[in-house]
């Protein structure tokens, strides 16, 4: 029981995973196997190295619902005996990833930062614990262990040119599922937050909706994304989701995160902790985000967006 | 009118954790609170019943020596009585947890909507809700910001960031609800006095069919071995009390450092 099976309704994540996973199958000596789900086409899957794509194809599967997905991926499970089922840590997987470790009595890691084969064959995972405080390392040496892994926590592997075999597997989900209703979908920005290289975020320094004005001249000026902390997209509603950078909305990784008026609450820290460097005003010496910061400034940023743009205008000329 | 089961968790104020010295705090001696999605989803079951007079809402919990405070609290804000499951020790992992969950939700039977919190405060793992439906083979529907009652079916809004997703399932049905889905009530005094005369059933895993030492730490598929803190490897230059220009300059040449800045127009 050493192959790895990966899942994840999300194509580019599902490729993802494939890099985790070839690491975790050497290490175990085992074959990487790549599960696809329902009447699509597998797409890129069977050229990214795993030793086979196991296409689970029946009724039921057309769309997405963790009740039935979890019942097709056991059925690839009973078929390949997996050590480690990696998942991918989206909304959808984290419901399937619940789901199928209760099917198949396993133990489940959520949204595992570090995925590692330990000496005495044990899976070791570290994961983000207490609100972003603390890193929690655990170990498995069940079975079978389900895991989630973070969208863009690793790059997916190079195209290669030979393509996987790719075997058909007959599934009947039989599963009840919640009938969807209505769609709607957000306006929004058309940004992805998640993928900006250079962020600079709002928080509640700013006094008032109209304010934020001033933050977008200015990210537009230096040819930054907005984003903004929690109560912004939440409470007071300034700004759409698609904005919100933290624990529970976005996590970013970009080149240069900067922060105007964010106290930095821990969730709001845990979501950039993987930024390359993190800049941050605030006119509160004693706000937690100093401690959490590569640079540092304490000042009011109703002054400091104007000095800022007018020092960035001579480097841009 | 609906039996509602609302599946709660204790957790360690997570705003109050220290680590001193790098070393990890003794989480015995931090003060425990509600996790905060358990009491949205709380809060919730309480406005069904208010709107649905009859139904029952019914506590559930797995808990260690504390638990009893966090119990009195879910009775206050509106739960109509409480079952907790004893913990045998504090690391159980989630496949046991759920499994003995579900095992109580079976022995009392009779449940028409599961609600919970879509992750605790604490782990953020988000796998008891899921967990606890298959376990009781019932559809899921999770990140929900409201739900209804709608001739035994339960329609609900899925908050899933770029869009909202209404979704429809007849009972029996598990919702987990987000986090500041609604405001939960404070309990008054009347409320809390009124608390302290609500049945509370205890049981242990063996009640619930579960063999003495099924449970010990070391048959746990998921051993949680070390917590410590985040490490924080930021320089940490904080200018204070500088002229705004030169304030502005040192962040100017970091972005220009970091090949960031839009060149010129």
């Amino acid at each position: 029981m050493s192959a790895v099976l990966t899942f994840s309704e999300n194509e580019r994540v599902a490729l993802e995973l494939l890099t985790p996973a070839a690491a975790l199958a050497a290490a175990l000596q085992g074959r990487v196997v790549a599960a696809a789900v329902g009447t699509a086409p597998v797409g890129d899957l069977d050229h990214h190295g795993a030793a086979e794509v196991l296409h689970l194809k029946g009724s039921g599967l057309e769309s997405f619902t963790a009740e039935r997905f979890a019942e097709a991926l056991a059925a690839a499970c009973a078929d390949v005996k997996p050590r480690v089922v990696l998942l991918g840590a989206t909304r959808d997987g984290r419901d399937l990833a619940g789901r199928l470790a209760a099917r198949l009595k396993a133990g489940a890691v959520s949204e595992a930062q570090k995925i590692e084969v330990l000496p005495g064959g044990e899976i070791g995972a570290e994961r983000t614990f207490l609100s972003g405080n603390a890193v929690q390392v655990v170990r498995s040496r069940a079975a079978t262990v389900v895991i989630t892994v973070p969208p863009r926590a690793h790059a997916a592997p190079a195209r290669a040119g030979a393509a996987s075999p790719v075997r058909e597997l007959p599934v009947t989900p039989a599963s009840r599922v919640p009938e969807v209703v209505e769609v709607t979908e957000k306006s929004k920005g058309g940004i992805r937050i998640e993928d900006a290289p250079f962020i600079i975020s709002a928080g509640r320094g700013f006094k008032k909706k109209e304010d934020l004005a001033l933050i977008e001249d200015l990210a537009k000026a230096l040819g930054a994304e907005v984003g903004c902390s929690r109560p912004l997209a939440t409470d007071l509603a300034w700004m759409t989701e698609d904005h919100w950078v933290g624990l529970s909305g976005h996590k970013v990784r970009p080149k240069v995160y900067v922060t105007l008026g964010i106290s930095g609450q821990i969730q709001h820290i845990a979501g950039i902790r993987d930024s390359e460097t993190i800049i941050s005003v605030n006119s509160d010496a004693n706000a937690p985000i100093f401690k959490a910061c590569d640079i540092g400034v304490v000042a009011d940023l109703y002054k400091f967006i104007p000095a800022l743009k007018a020092v960035a205008a001579k480097h841009q000329r | 009118m609906a039996k509602i089961l609302v599946l709660i968790k204790q957790v360690v104020d997570v705003a109050q954790v220290r680590f001193d010295g790098g070393k990890a705090p003794n989480f015995a001696q931090i003060p425990a609170k509600m996790s905060d999605a358990d009491k949205n989803a709380l809060e919730a079951a309480v406005r069904l019943k208010e709107k649905a007079p009859g139904s029952e809402v019914v506590v559930l919990t797995l808990g260690g020596a504390k638990v009893g405070e966090t119990v009195n609290e879910a009775l206050a804000i509106g739960g109509d009585r409480a079952f907790i499951v004893a913990q045998p020790h504090d690391s159980l992992d989630a496949l046991a947890t759920s499994e003995l969950l579900a095992a109580a939700a079976r022995k009392i039977g009779g449940v028409d909507l599961v609600l919970c919190g879509e992750a605790s405060t604490d782990a953020y793992q988000g796998q008891i809700g899921p967990r606890v439906a298959e376990l009781l083979q019932i559809p899921q529907i999770t990140f929900v910001k409201t739900l209804e009652i709608q001739d035994k079916a339960v329609v609900a809004t899925r908050e899933l960031g770029e869009k909202v997703v209404k979704v429809k399932a007849a009972l029996p049905v598990l919702v987990a609800l987000v986090k500041d889905a609604n405001q939960p009530r404070l309990p008054n005094l009347m409320a809390i006095m009124g608390s302290k005369k609500k049945p509370q059933t205890t049981w242990k895993p063996v009640d619930l069919g579960f063999a003495d030492g099924s449970l010990a730490p070391d048959k746990m598929a998921v051993a949680a071995v070390e917590i410590r803190p985040q490490t924080m490897a930021r320089r940490m230059v904080v200018l204070k009390d500088k002229p705004l220009e030169e304030a502005a300059q040192v962040v100017v040449e970091e972005l220009v450092k970091k090949g960031v800045l839009r060149g010129g127009h």
